[in-house]
């Protein structure tokens, strides 16, 4: 803004100055009640000289509310009470426009938003019966276009871009004398990257948005429910009015307007205006999917205009169309009850977009990355305690300087005490609570259970819990599809409920809790649980199994089936009432994460899914195993138990080794023979450490057990690459390199190798699926 | 070790215009030189305990705790497409971008200057990238840290 318009603009709001008193005054005779022919006629003269002022600076939004407003105070006479709100808001909004101008802000969004009201009101007999006046269409097309201005805020664009004004143009200038006739008002979307300016903003906006959103996503389908929840209901308002303010703020239009329209219905929503129904929460819903594409782009760095205008549209029409049929004494109460705070803060500075709902708590927002750095020094710090506590050992074994050696051992102590709480709290820094990982599902469960025509009540406990962040982050998705099969292929019909006696509302049940170092989710429900002859019957359909393989197959490996890759098609789903999309991706994902899962079933009763979780994956505890010389290591998140064997328990099962533990047959992996160490000697014991990945379970054939130890997992490297095997390296306490298994891609070798020794047979995954094997 | 050497190539580097420092080293009977700005420190093999790397690339010889870092070892003569030999005393540690690497040598011998006009088209031969040229009457190859690396570990 130059210095010209500026000095324009410091004149025109001295100008207005008296004006601004005769507005003040209009309002409070309004809401009195106490207007008379005098004090109107002072009203309509002091928009009058508004009305031309704003014109000389072109500040044609001003200038057509003025116009508006004079055309409304026209018809007071004969309309009265009907139109006296909407002339109380109108007023408020040409105040706060002029208060906007004396901080420079020529944006007018309350000026803008009530224009199509007013026009509205000015050309609309149909719905409150004005004399004298006709229906064109144009009035009823700025039906769609009002989107009320209920909200008591000031919404502050603090940006004013050179094309705001033909925003203004666009939304309210008149083309003819017909006001403010438009469909929708157009947003004005500054596409491309975002600007620099902008950007040192956004962490902390995508934080906070994306909270909002997840809560709001849960809050509206829990409003869904109860409907009378006046507080939840508030929440959800306060939710939508902050991210619209914060965007705004920041110049993100289209959050920013979408938004304020959520809020407009909200807020009728709230004053009882509008009643809840069913369509209003899809399009409140659908409002916020847009929302989240909206987020994403911003996310993403760059601004792209989006065709939100369907949903819109519809939030418009809510707030607009669903008015008349209102009890007529309701539009000026209610309206009325905005401008009773509106002066408070139309006289003072433009409220500050700041939200109202954030509490004074005791939360910081630090960039994770920064976590990940103290994360890394604490890791650093473990590894020297480690070899601190070595060296100390070694020490206590070789001198005999006893009191300086207990000093030693005495500090040694100390430090490590104190790694390990340093260790603690850093982890619990990264600690997001499981519940925001659940927040996502009741909607997602809602909206699957419409689209099935089932009724489904989702429960969710997440019993208080926490969880790595980048646990969290990765458990989404797997959870996703664990719960949507559980609606979709769980749940059976409302018919078929019904034929079996079972409640018409099937019940899905998603619950976190601790175990030690884990976590443990389970995702139940009360469907029809998996038949596992029909799963049998299946596999050997799609040639994964032969009858004779499956003969013997216990219930809880055939329900593992459903886990092997060529079993889930489309078809199998549907056929098996199994679940079968995308576990394929659970397993993988899961296993990533070193986490366990398993599957209980009962036909008729339910299915229950068990995901065991590590709590944090950054230092994980390991076992020390020995083949020759070479130490690896295990994670222990994954070890189940260790066994010793003698050779001849050892069964050749399929040209593969194997063990019979607890009655299982567990496929042998040999350490030494998969990773090439050099041969040792035959032992006549070896130890067999059991370990289980998603759903797998697979025995190590290992030389000795050197017992437990904590470890950073470094990577390897791009240098190196792929080490079949190997899924990073650590620094043990002797300063020796170990390198830690990853016993994903140890047991797909397995299959691998299985699979070429059998490359005749049948295809067999049997021990994929941790099925037993057939005897040669 | 960082004596500058004499070198056959004339008086042209004392201008200082194009110079490039190199590090020359010896893997069995070939002389290598490497520009000395990607080269970290040089450490003796002997102090440091190697992992071996299952199932990973042959050149790669395992990795070594270099001061709480995992340092990736790899076998220069092997990239270079040398049959396996003995001494590789040293780790040239060097740096390419993000990550960091040992190159076992057997001999590291000095440090000199060259001039880049001399680095004339870079051959390829016995699968490798490298440029030969003259330095203090020694017939060497410049090799180019990156292109070597990438060929032997994980490319």
């Amino acid at each position: 803004m130059d210095a010209l318009e500026q000095s324009l603009i410091d004149g025109f709001v001295e100008e207005a100055g008296p004006l601004r008193v005769a507005l003040r005054a209009g309002v409070t005779a309004l809401q009195d009640n106490a207007i008379d022919a005098r004090a109107l006629g002072e009203l309509t003269e002091a928009l009058e000289v508004l009305s031309r002022n704003a014109g000389f600076l072109e500040l044609e939004a001003l200038e057509a509310l003025c116009r508006d407003t004079i055309r409304l105070i026209d018809r007071l006479d004969t309309e009265g009470p009907m139109i006296a709100g909407l002339l109380v808001e109108a007023l408020v909004a040409a105040e706060e426009a002029i208060e906007g101008l004396s901080h420079y802000v020529i944006n007018m969004p309350v000026a803008a938003g009530i224009a199509p009201r007013l026009a509205a009101a000015l050309g609309r007999p149909a719905s409150v019966p004005l004399a004298g006046s006709d229906l064109s269409p144009e009035a009823q097309i700025a039906l769609l276009g009002s989107n009320g201005g209920g909200s008591d805020d000031l919404l502050v664009l603090g940006l004013d871009y050179e094309d705001e004004d033909d925003d203004e143009d666009d939304a309210v200038a008149p083309p003819a004398p017909a006001p403010a006739l438009m469909e929708l008002e157009r947003v004005e979307v500054v596409e491309g990257p975002i600007s620099d300016e902008i950007a040192d903003f956004l962490p902390d906006y995508m934080a906070e948005s994306d909270e909002i959103v997840e809560r709001l996503d849960e809050q509206l389908v829990r409003l869904e429910e109860d409907s009378d929840d006046a507080a939840l209901l508030n929440d959800i308002f306060r939710g939508a009015h902050t991210l619209k303010g914060t965007s705004g703020f920041l110049g993100l239009t289209q959050v920013a307007d979408l938004t304020h329209k959520m809020e407009t219905v909200l807020d009728q929503l709230r004053n009882g205006e509008l009643p809840l129904t069913q369509d209003l929460m899809d399009v409140l819903l659908r409002a916020m999917d847009d929302l989240k594409l909206l987020l994403r782009d911003i996310r993403g760095g760059t601004l792209v205009r989006r065709d939100v205008d369907a949903v819109r549209r519809d939030l418009v029409s809510l707030a607009a169309g669903d008015r008349p049929a209102l009890p007529l004494p309701a539009v000026p109460v209610a309206s009325a009850a905005a401008p009773a705070e509106a002066p408070a803060p139309a006289g003072s500075a433009p409220a500050p977009p700041a939200s109202p709902t954030r509490e004074p708590d005791q939360i910081i927002r630090v960039d994770v990355e920064r976590v990940d750095q103290i994360m890394n020094l604490a890791e650093e710090l473990v590894l020297g305690r480690n070899r601190l506590l070595q060296l100390n050992a070694q020490l206590g074994r070789t001198t005999a300087e006893g009191s300086l050696l207990s000093m030693l051992s005495e500090a040694t102590g100390q430090m490590e005490m104190l790694t390990g709480e340093l260790q603690e709290s850093v982890m619990s820094m990264r600690l997001v609570p499981v519940a925001r990982v659940f927040s996502r599902f009741p909607r997602m469960v809602r909206d699957l259970a419409r689209d099935l025509g089932k009724e489904v009540e989702l429960t969710l406990d997440d019993g208080d819990t926490k969880i790595d962040k980048s646990v969290a982050d990765e458990i989404g998705d797997p959870l996703v599809h664990l719960v949507r099969n559980a609606v979709d292929h769980g749940i059976e019909s409302r018919e078929q409920r019904i034929a079996a006696g079972k409640a018409e509302r099937g019940r899905v049940k998603l619950a976190a809790s601790h175990e030690g170092n884990h976590v443990i989710l389970r995702i139940e429900d009360d469907g029809a649980g998996m038949d596992p002859e029909v799963l049998k019957a299946k596999a050997v359909e799609r040639g994964i199994l032969r009858p004779d393989e499956v003969e013997q197959m216990a219930d809880h490996d055939a329900w593992d089936l459903i886990f092997a890759p060529g079993f889930s098609t489309a078809e199998a789903v549907t056929d098996v009432s199994g679940r079968g999309v995308g576990m394929d991706v659970v397993k993988t994902n899961i296993s990533r994460l070193h986490g366990t899962i398993t599957i209980e079933s009962e036909l008729g009763v339910g299915t229950r899914v068990m995901v065991r979780l590590p709590l944090t994956l950054a230092i994980i505890g390991g076992l020390q195993v020995a083949c020759g010389d070479e130490v690896y290591i295990i994670p222990l998140t994954s070890v189940l138990e260790a066994v010793t064997i003698n050779n001849d328990q050892v069964e050749i099962v399929q040209g593969r080794r194997a063990v019979i533990s607890r009655g299982k047959v567990m496929p042998l992996i040999d350490l030494a023979a998969t990773l090439g160490t050099p041969v040792s000697p035959d032992r006549a014991v070896h130890y067999v450490v059991i370990v289980g990945l998603a759903e797998r379970r697979v025995g190590l054939l290992v030389e000795r057990l050197l017992g437990q130890v904590d470890v950073v997992i470094k990577p390897l490297g791009q240098v190196i690459g792929a080490a079949a095997g190997i899924a990073g390296a650590t620094i043990l306490g002797n300063g020796d390199v170990a390198l830690i298994l990853d016993l994903g891609d140890l047991i797909d070798s397995l299959d691998e190798s299985v699979n070429q020794d059998n490359a005749s047979s049948a295809r067999c995954t049997s021990e994929a699926a941790g099925t037993p094997l057939r005897r040669q | 070790m960082t004596v500058k050497a004499s070198n056959t190539i004339p008086a042209r580097d004392s201008t200082g215009e194009s110079d490039l420092r190199v590090i020359t080293v010896r893997v069995g009977n070939e002389l290598l030189c490497l520009d000395i700005l990607s080269v970290v420190e040089i450490v003796r093999t002997a102090d440091l305990r190697m992992t071996r790397v299952p199932n990973a690339h042959t050149n790669v010889l395992g990795v070594v705790n270099l001061r709480g870092k995992v340092l990736p070892v790899l076998d220069l003569g092997g990239c270079l497409g040398q049959p396996a030999h003995g001494a590789r005393e040293r780790l040239v540690v060097v740096e390419m971008g993000s990550s960091i690497a040992g190159l076992s040598v057997d001999e590291v011998a000095k440090v000199v200057s060259i001039s880049r006009s001399d680095l004339g088209e870079s051959v390829t031969a016995r699968g490798h990238h490298g440029t030969p040229l003259t330095v203090a009457g020694h017939i060497m190859t410049f090799i180019d840290v990156g292109t070597v690396v990438a060929a032997a570990g994980g490319g």
